[in-house]
C-alpha cells in the first residue's frame, strides 16, 4: 500500500479514536498497536510517553485539583483522555515512522518538495542546536545566569540565521544545476 | 501555545478542517507561480527555522514553561499566504514528527497561530513607519503571539460546553475559558517579548542580506 493510502488510514482511525468515549475500547485500541508495531513498540510507547507528559500532566493534576474542590471527581474521565492522547500519539508516530512523509504528501508537488526540503534542514538545525548546548554546557562549572544564557541565545540565533541563509544559497544552486527550475 | 491532539471535539475540528481546507486553497493558489528559484528554498529553511525555534523551550514563572511559535519571521519574509502554509506545512512535521498539536488539533492550530498570527504580522508590516519600523514590527511579532494564544485559549475552553456526558463531565478539555484563558495567556505575555526580539533579530538579518524590500 503507497505512503498516500496509509495517511489516509491513519487520518479515518484518529477521527474513529475521537468518536470513542469508553476508556476499554481506546485502552484495547493501544494494545491493538502496541502490538501491531512490533519491534518499535517500546521506542514508539517511550517517545509517545515523553511528548504528552508536560500537558497531560498539567491537565490532569489541573482537573484533579478542580474536581476533588468541586466534588465532581470522576476517575474514569482521567483515564480516558491519557489514553485516548496516548493512542493518538503512538498512531501519529507509528504513521511516521512506517512511512515517508514527503510521498505521503505527493498529492502537491510543491508542498512535497518543501516538506523534503525543511525535513532535511530541521534535522540539520537541530543538530547545530543540540551542539551549541552541549559546548555551552560542557563550558559552564556551575548553573549558568540570565546573561550567559541571553549570549547563548544570540550565538544561537546568529548560528542558524548564517545556517539558513548558506542553506538557502546551495538548496537554490542544486536546484538550478539539476534542471528544476528550467521552463 | 499548541493545543495538543485528542483535547478537540470532533464536532469543532473537523469543520475546523473545512473552514481551514478553504483557506488552504487560498493560499496555495498559484503557488507554483509565485515560488522561483530564490524563494523555494529559502521557504524551506525559514520553515525548518520556524520548526526549529518551536522547539526552544522557555522557562516561565511558576515551574512552567512555553515555547516560541516563529509565525512573525515567516510572516515579515513571506506575507500571509505563504506563512499561512508554511506554518501548517510546521503543525504538520511536529505532529508526526514530534508528537506535539497532532492531526484533530492541527487545523485549529493552523488557523490560530497560522492564519491570525500572520496576519496580524503582516499587517503591522504594512503600517509600519518608513524611518522608524522597530516598535511596529515589535509590537506586531507580540501581537502575533498573543492574540493566537487568545484564539486558543478560548476554543480549548468551548470543548467542556461543547462535549460532555449528561452528567456533565467532559469528554475532551476540561476546563472553561475562566481557567484557560488567564493559563495560557499569561506566559504568552512573557514568550510574546522573547517571540518580538527574535522577530526583530531576524529582520536586521533579513534587511542586511536584501531579504526584505524596506
Amino acid at each position: 500500500m503507497s505512503d498516500r493510502y496509509w495517511l489516509l488510514l491513519y487520518l479515518i482511525a484518529v477521527v474513529l479514536v475521537t468518536l470513542v468515549h469508553q476508556p476499554c475500547y481506546l485502552l484495547l485500541g493501544l494494545l491493538a498497536v502496541m502490538l501491531l508495531s512490533g519491534s518499535l513498540r517500546w521506542r514508539l510507547l517511550r517517545k509517545a510517553l515523553l511528548s504528552m507528559l508536560l500537558f497531560n500532566t498539567a491537565v490532569s493534576l489541573g482537573y484533579l485539583a478542580i474536581a476533588l474542590m468541586r466534588d465532581e471527581f470522576r476517575a474514569d474521565y482521567l483515564l480516558l483522555i491519557n489514553a485516548r492522547v496516548l493512542l493518538l500519539v503512538m498512531l501519529g508516530f507509528w504513521l511516521s515512522a512506517g512511512i515517508n512523509i514527503a510521498k505521503a504528501l505527493r498529492f502537491s508537488t510543491t508542498l512535497s518538495f518543501l516538506a523534503t526540503l525543511a525535513a532535511g534542514q530541521i534535522r540539520l538545525m537541530s543538530r547545530l542546536i543540540g551542539d551549541y548546548r552541549t559546548a555551552f554546557e560542557s563550558r559552564c562549572v556551575k548553573r549558568p545566569d540570565w546573561r550567559e544564557r541571553r549570549r547563548l541565545a544570540l550565538a544561537q540565533t546568529e548560528a542558524l540565521l548564517e545556517h539558513a541563509n548558506h542553506a538557502a544559497t546551495e538548496i537554490s544552486q542544486a536546484m538550478r544545476s539539476r534542471g528544476v527550475f528550467d521552463d | 501555545m499548541h493545543i495538543p491532539d485528542g483535547f478537540i471535539a470532533p464536532q469543532f475540528y473537523l469543520p475546523a478542517y473545512l473552514v481551514a481546507g478553504g483557506f488552504w486553497v487560498w493560499a496555495s493558489r498559484d503557488l507554483r507561480q509565485r515560488l522561483d528559484e530564490e524563494t523555494i528554498p529559502r521557504l524551506a529553511v525559514i520553515t525548518a527555522l520556524a520548526y526549529v525555534v518551536g522547539l526552544v523551550m522557555l522557562p516561565l514563572p511558576g515551574g512552567s514553561s512555553g515555547h516560541l511559535v516563529g509565525i512573525g519571521i515567516l510572516a515579515m519574509l513571506f506575507g500571509i499566504r505563504l506563512a499561512f502554509l508554511a506554518y501548517s506545512l510546521v503543525l504538520l512535521l511536529q505532529a508526526l514528527l514530534l508528537g506535539a498539536g497532532g492531526m484533530t488539533a492541527l487545523p485549529v492550530n493552523a488557523l490560530a497561530v497560522g492564519l491570525i498570527g500572520a496576519s496580524v504580522m503582516a499587517f503591522s508590516m504594512r503600517w509600519q513607519h518608513r524611518r522608524h519600523p522597530l516598535p511596529y514590527l515589535a509590537a506586531g511579532a507580540y501581537l502575533a503571539v498573543i492574540l493566537p494564544a487568545l484564539a486558543v485559549a478560548l476554543v480549548l475552553g468551548l470543548q467542556p460546553a461543547i462535549a460532555h456526558r449528561e452528567d456533565g463531565t467532559p469528554l475532551f478539555f476540561p476546563f472553561g475559558p475562566e481557567v484557560v484563558v488567564p493559563a495560557i495567556l499569561l506566559p504568552h505575555l512573557v514568550i510574546g517579548g522573547v517571540e518580538a526580539l527574535l522577530t526583530l533579530a531576524v529582520w536586521r538579518y533579513a534587511r542586511s542580506r536584501g531579504w526584505l524590500d524596506v
